[in-house]
C-alpha cells in the first residue's frame, strides 16, 4: 500500500458526520463561518481538501475548474487479489481496501423534508457507461451497485432523504483509452427532492435540486527526475549488471532512503525492462494534504515472440496487479506498433514554464511514430500534455532515451537536459590523440554480439570514415532536437550538459540509422542524487577511463551545477556491455522504477479543460 | 533480382522501423531460390551470374574459388549468419533482423563470400521471412560498402542496372559511392536522369567524398524539382561534406575536403531560402556537418535577404564556432 488510505475514511466520514453534528474525530469543525449548508445537498469533495463536509457546500459544485471540483479514480487495481481488476466486476471487492478507491458522495440528511418526500439521484447519460456508483448500507456494512450505464437514476425513499445516503463512485476506464470512446472524464450527478410531484424548494435550493460535477483522475507518467522514486527494478539475468545497479541503489539509499532494488524473476524472456511498460499514477486528494490513488502500468503492445505470454500486459496482470497497483491497455490490438512503442521512447520532461506554457508536473516527450491511440491517450490526460514530439526516426532503435535525459540541478529551473554528444566524444578522442595517446585502446576485453573483438584504438576510431560520418550525422540530428527543446522549454545553452557518446550506422530499409557505438552514458538511471551510468570502457587517459572522467566531471562535480545542491550527483557505473550495450541499449533500457504516490502531484490545479462556469 | 512482389518501397516516405510486429513475428516462410550446383549458371540473391559480363563473372568466380580453398570458414560463416535468426534478433532492443554489423566484424574476408552470395550463388534462404531475407541482402550490401574493395566494383555496377526494389538499389548505390572509383562514379552520375535510380544515385554520390561528387550533387540541388528531392540531396550533401569523415581520411585529403565543403556550403546556403519543412530541416542538418570556417564564409557571401532565415544560418555558424572554440 502506497498511502495510508484509512485516513481518507476517517477524514471523510468523520468530517461528514461532524457536519451533521457528531463528534469531530479529526478536530476539524467541518464548516466555516461563511459557509451556509444546503438543506438539499449532494456532498462531494468539491473543495479538494480530502474531506467531505459543510465546506464543500461553500463552492459551486456544478463547476469543475483549477480551483474546485471533486475527483474520482478509475478502479484499475485489484484489492481482492483475484487477478481481476476491480472495475471489471460490479461489486466492491473488499470493504477494507477496494472501498477506499471509491470517491465518496453523500446526500445531506434532510430531516425537515416534508412528509412523503422522495429523492432521485441521476448521472448524466454521456458519462453513465463509464462509471459505476455504489450505495453503502451502514447497517450491513455492504456496498451495492446502484448507478451505471444500465441504470442512470436512483430513487430514494423518504427515510433515505431524511437520513441521507452514502455512495461511492468509480470509473471503469480512463479518458482516452479505446473503451472510453469520446467520454471527456466528467460526470454530473444531480440530486432532486420532491414531494407531491413537485420539487421541494428551500432557501438554498429553490428548484429542489443540487448538482455536483466530478472528474476522473488522469494518468500521470513517472519520469527520470521524479523525486520520489524508492524502487529500481530489472528483469536482467546479468549478474554483473545487477552488481552495478545494486551499487547505485545502495548509494542512493545512503543519500535518502529507503531505496530498494527489485530483481524480477518471473519475467517472460524480455530484459528490456524500461521498454516493457511505463510506470504512472492516478491520484485524488486525501485528507491532510495527502493523495490517494494507485500505480497504473502501461504495457507496450507487443512481446518478443508471437506467444501471448510474451505480451507485457500479461506479466502486468500476473505480477503487478494487486492492491493499489494495476494496469491499463492503451493500444487497440495486441502485437501492433513498433520499436517506437517501447517505453524508452516515452519519457517525461521535468516541470517547466515557458511563457504561457506551463507544465507543473512535467510534459510527456516521445519520438514520432508511436501508435495513434497512444498519442491520443497522452494528450487526453491533459496534465502532462500535449506531448512534445521529437524526431527519433533517425535512430536505429528510435528511442528518445538514447539521446536525452534530465537531471536535477541547482538552477532556477531545477533541472538540466543531459544529451548524448558525439561532438564531445570526438573532441576528447582528438585531444588524447594529440597528446600522443592514439594507440590507447578502448572497449578492452569486450566483444560484440557476434563475439567479434570490440577492442579498438583511438587512432582507429578517428580514422574510421564511416564511424565519423555516422557520429556527425547523429550530432546534427541531436542538435536539431536540442533546438526544438530550446524553443519548447526555453532552455538556454548553459542548461544543456553533454556526455560523450559515439554513434555508428546500421542499414535498414534503404537508409542508415544511428545507434550508440560507445556505451550510451546518457541512457542512465537516476535515483535521489545518484546516477547509474553505463560503464563506457573508454581509453585510459592519465590512468583513468577518459570517458568516465568526462562523465564524472559533467555530472559529478559542480561544473554544471548538477544535483540538488549543485555540487554534482554521485556517479556510479554498471557494466551493461554484454547484456545491453551490444544489443543496442543501456542502463535506462534495462531498468525501470517506481515509487509512492506523490502528494505534491496535484494535477487538479493545472487541467486545461474545465466544465461549468469557468473561473 | 530480388523478388519484386516482396518490395519494400524504402526511401524517405516509408519508415522501416515502423515494422508491424505481427507481420514480423508471424513471418511467412518461403523459398526464395533453390540451391544450384553449377556456379557458371548460378544466380545470386541480388543478380544473376549472367548480369555480369563473362570476364567479370569468371574473374569473380576465380577469386571466390581461391578463397574457398584457403579460407572455407569465411564462406561457412557468411552462410550461417546469426542476425537473421529470430532467437538472436528478438533479444535486441529493436527486435528486427540485421546482419550488417556481423559481416562488418568479419573484415575483408567477408567480401568474396558475400559477393558470391549476392551475384553468383545464393545461399539457401528457405524459411526466412520477407524481413529476414531483406535484412540478409541489406546487411551484405552494407558490408560490401564499408569494405570499399575494388573487387566489388563490377558486381555492384552490374547489379545496379538490374531491376531492384528501391531499398536494394540504395544499398548498391551506397556501395558504389563508398567505393567511388571512376567507373562507379560514372555509373552513379549516369543514373541521375534515370527516374527509377535517381534517388539511389543521389544517396550513392553522397558517399563519394570527392570534389567532383560535391559539384555534381550541388548542381542537382539547384535543379531540385520538389521539396522531397531537395531534402534528399541536402542529406546526401551533408554526408559527403561531413567534416569529421574528411578528417578521418587523413592529412593528404584535407585540401580536397575543404574545397568540397566550400562547394557544398555555398550550394546549401543558396538554396536555403527556397526550402520548407523537411527540406529545411535537412539543409540545417547538412550545414551542421560542415566545418565552422567554411560555413561562415558561405553564409557571409550568400546571406539571405530574409532576416529570420539569416538568423537561422547565423545560429548554425554560432554553434559550429562555439564547438570549434571549446
Amino acid at each position: 500500500m502506497k498511502v495510508a488510505k484509512f485516513g481518507w475514511l476517517l477524514g471523510g466520514v468523520a468530517a461528514f458526520v461532524v457536519g451533521c453534528g457528531s463528534d469531530d474525530e479529526t478536530g476539524s469543525t467541518g464548516s466555516g463561518p461563511d459557509v451556509k449548508p444546503k438543506a438539499i445537498s449532494l456532498l462531494v469533495d468539491a473543495n479538494r481538501d480530502g474531506l467531505i463536509n459543510d465546506l464543500d457546500d461553500g463552492v459551486d459544485k456544478s463547476v469543475w475548474d483549477r480551483t474546485q471540483g471533486a475527483t474520482f479514480l478509475a478502479n484499475l487495481d485489484d484489492d481482492d487479489l483475484d487477478k481481476v481488476r476491480d472495475f471489471e466486476d460490479e461489486i466492491v471487492n473488499d470493504a477494507d481496501t477496494d472501498a477506499y478507491d471509491l470517491a465518496r458522495i453523500f446526500t445531506r440528511p434532510f430531516a425537515e423534508a416534508p412528509a412523503g418526500a422522495t429523492g432521485k439521484i441521476a448521472i448524466d447519460a454521456a458519462a453513465a457507461p463509464y462509471v459505476r456508483v455504489f450505495r453503502f448500507d451502514e447497517a450491513a456494512k455492504t456496498w451495492t451497485k446502484v448507478l451505471d450505464g444500465a441504470s442512470t437514476s436512483l430513487s430514494l425513499a423518504e427515510a433515505d432523504v431524511k437520513k441521507g445516503v452514502h455512495l461511492g463512485i468509480e470509473a471503469k476506464t480512463l479518458v482516452g483509452l479505446p473503451e472510453a470512446g469520446a467520454w471527456n472524464g466528467f460526470v454530473q450527478l444531480e440530486y432532486v427532492v420532491s414531494a407531491d410531484g413537485k420539487p421541494v424548494a428551500t432557501e438554498a435550493n429553490p428548484d429542489g435540486r443540487d448538482v455536483a460535477r466530478m472528474r476522473v483522475a488522469p494518468w500521470m507518467m513517472v519520469g527520470n527526475s521524479t523525486p520520489h522514486i524508492d524502487t529500481v527494478f530489472s528483469a536482467t539475468t546479468s549478474a554483473v549488471f545487477v552488481k552495478g545497479i545494486d551499487a547505485g541503489v545502495a548509494a542512493a539509499n545512503a543519500q535518502k532512503g529507503p531505496v530498494g532494488y527489485w530483481q524480477i524473476k518471473n519475467w517472460p524472456g524480455d530484459q528490456w525492462t524500461e521498454d516493457y511498460f511505463q510506470t504512472g499514477y492516478t491520484l485524488m486528494p486525501w485528507a491532510n494534504g495527502e493523495v490517494a490513488g494507485m500505480n497504473v502500468g502501461m504495457p507496450r503492445p507487443w512481446g518478443r515472440s508471437e506467444k501471448d505470454a510474451s505480451l507485457p500486459v500479461n506479466w502486468l496482470k500476473k505480477a503487478r496487479t494487486y492492491r493499489n497497483s494495476g494496469y491499463m491497455v492503451v493500444y487497440k490490438k495486441s502485437f501492433t506498433g513498433s520499436t517506437f512503442d517501447s517505453h524508452g521512447n516515452h519519457d517525461l520532461v521535468p516541470p517547466y514554464t515557458n511563457g504561457a506554457a506551463s507544465y507543473p508536473y512535467g510534459r510527456i516527450i516521445h519520438g514520432d511514430g508511436i501508435l495513434d491511440e497512444t498519442k491520443a491517450f497522452y494528450d487526453a490526460q491533459e496534465v502532462q500534455g500535449p506531448s512534445l514530439v521529437v524526431d527519433t526516426n533517425w535512430l536505429y532503435v528510435g528511442h528518445v532515451d538514447e539521446v536525452f535525459t534530465y537531471l536535477t540541478a541547482k538552477t532556477p529551473r531545477g533541472w538540466k537536459l543531459v544529451i548524448a554528444s558525439a561532438n564531445l566524444a570526438v573532441e576528447l578522442l582528438e585531444q588524447w590523440q594529440k597528446k600522443g595517446l592514439g594507440a590507447e585502446k578502448m572497449f578492452i576485453g569486450k566483444r560484440w554480439a557476434d563475439n567479434a573483438d570490440a577492442t579498438v584504438s583511438i587512432d582507429e576510431v578517428l580514422a574510421d570514415e564511416d564511424l565519423m560520418a555516422a557520429s556527425q550525422a547523429a550530432q546534427a540530428n541531436i542538435d536539431a532536437m536540442v533546438v526544438q527543446m530550446k524553443q519548447e522549454v526555453g532552455l538556454t545553452d548553459d542548461e544543456i550538459v553533454e556526455v560523450p557518446v559515439l554513434f555508428m550506422s546500421v542499414r535498414d530499409g534503404g537508409k542508415d540509422y544511428n545507434v550508440a557505438y560507445s556505451p550510451g552514458v546518457v541512457n542512465l538511471r537516476s535515483v535521489n542524487q545518484t546516477v547509474i551510468v553505463a560503464d563506457p570502457f573508454g581509453p585510459k587517459v592519465d590512468g583513468k577511463d577518459g570517458f568516465k572522467a568526462s562523465v564524472d566531471e559533467s555530472l559529478g562535480t559542480d561544473k554544471f551545477a548538477i544535483g540538488a545542491e549543485g555540487k554534482g550527483m554521485q556517479v556510479t557505473y554498471a557494466d551493461d556491455w554484454d547484456f545491453y550495450h551490444r544489443l543496442d541499449g543501456e542502463v535506462h533500457c534495462g531498468t525501470n522504477f517506481d515509487g509512492p504516490l506523490p502528494a505534491s502531484w496535484q494535477w487538479w490545479t493545472s487541467m486545461k479543460t474545465t466544465q461549468g462556469v469557468t473561473k | 533480382m530480388v523478388d519484386e512482389h516482396e518490395d519494400d518501397p524504402g526511401g524517405d516516405e516509408v519508415n522501416p522501423l515502423k515494422l508491424n510486429l505481427s507481420s514480423l513475428l508471424g513471418g511467412i516462410a518461403f523459398v526464395f531460390l533453390a540451391s544450384v550446383s553449377s556456379l557458371a549458371n548460378a544466380d545470386g540473391l541480388l543478380a544473376r551470374g549472367s548480369d555480369l559480363g563473362a570476364a567479370d563473372r569468371a574473374k569473380l568466380a576465380s577469386l571466390v574459388a581461391r578463397q574457398r580453398r584457403t579460407d572455407p570458414a569465411s564462406f561457412a560463416a557468411v552462410r550461417d549468419l546469426q542476425g537473421i535468426r529470430p532467437e538472436v534478433y528478438r533479444e535486441r532492443r529493436n527486435p528486427i533482423p540485421e546482419v550488417g554489423r556481423e559481416l562488418q566484424h568479419m573484415g575483408g574476408k567477408a567480401l568474396l563470400p558475400v559477393l558470391e552470395a549476392l551475384v553468383l550463388d545464393a545461399p539457401r534462404v528457405d524459411g526466412l521471412s520477407t524481413e529476414e531475407r531483406q535484412a540478409l541482402v541489406e546487411g551484405m550490401l552494407s558490408a560490401v560498402a564499408r569494405l570499399r574493395d575494388a573487387r566489388a566494383s563490377a558486381p555492384m555496377r552490374a547489379a545496379f542496372v538490374t531491376t531492384q526494389p528501391e531499398w536494394a538499389s540504395r544499398g548498391i548505390a551506397t556501395a558504389l559511392g563508398k567505393l567511388c572509383d571512376a567507373a562507379s562514379f560514372e555509373r552513379l552520375t549516369g543514373s541521375l536522369r534515370d527516374g527509377a535510380r535517381r534517388g539511389a544515385a543521389i544517396d550513392g554520390l553522397g558517399e563519394c567524398r570527392t570534389v567532383d561528387a560535391a559539384r555534381t550533387l550541388s548542381a542537382e540541388l539547384a535543379r531540385a524539382t520538389s521539396a522531397e528531392e531537395s531534402a534528399a540531396i541536402a542529406r546526401a550533401l551533408g554526408n559527403l561534406g561531413a567534416s569529421w569523415a574528411w578528417r578521418a581520411l587523413g592529412a593528404s585529403r584535407q585540401a580536397e575536403g575543404k574545397e568540397a565543403r566550400a562547394i557544398i556550403a555555398t550550394a546549401l546556403v543558396r538554396s536555403y531560402p527556397e526550402t520548407r519543412g523537411e527540406s529545411r530541416v535537412r539543409h540545417r542538418a547538412a550545414l551542421a556537418m560542415l566545418d565552422a570556417s567554411g560555413l561562415r564564409v558561405a553564409v557571409d557571401a550568400n546571406r539571405p535577404s530574409d532576416a529570420s532565415l539569416a538568423r537561422e544560418l547565423d545560429e548554425l555558424v554560432r554553434v559550429a564556432e562555439k564547438r570549434r572554440a571549446r
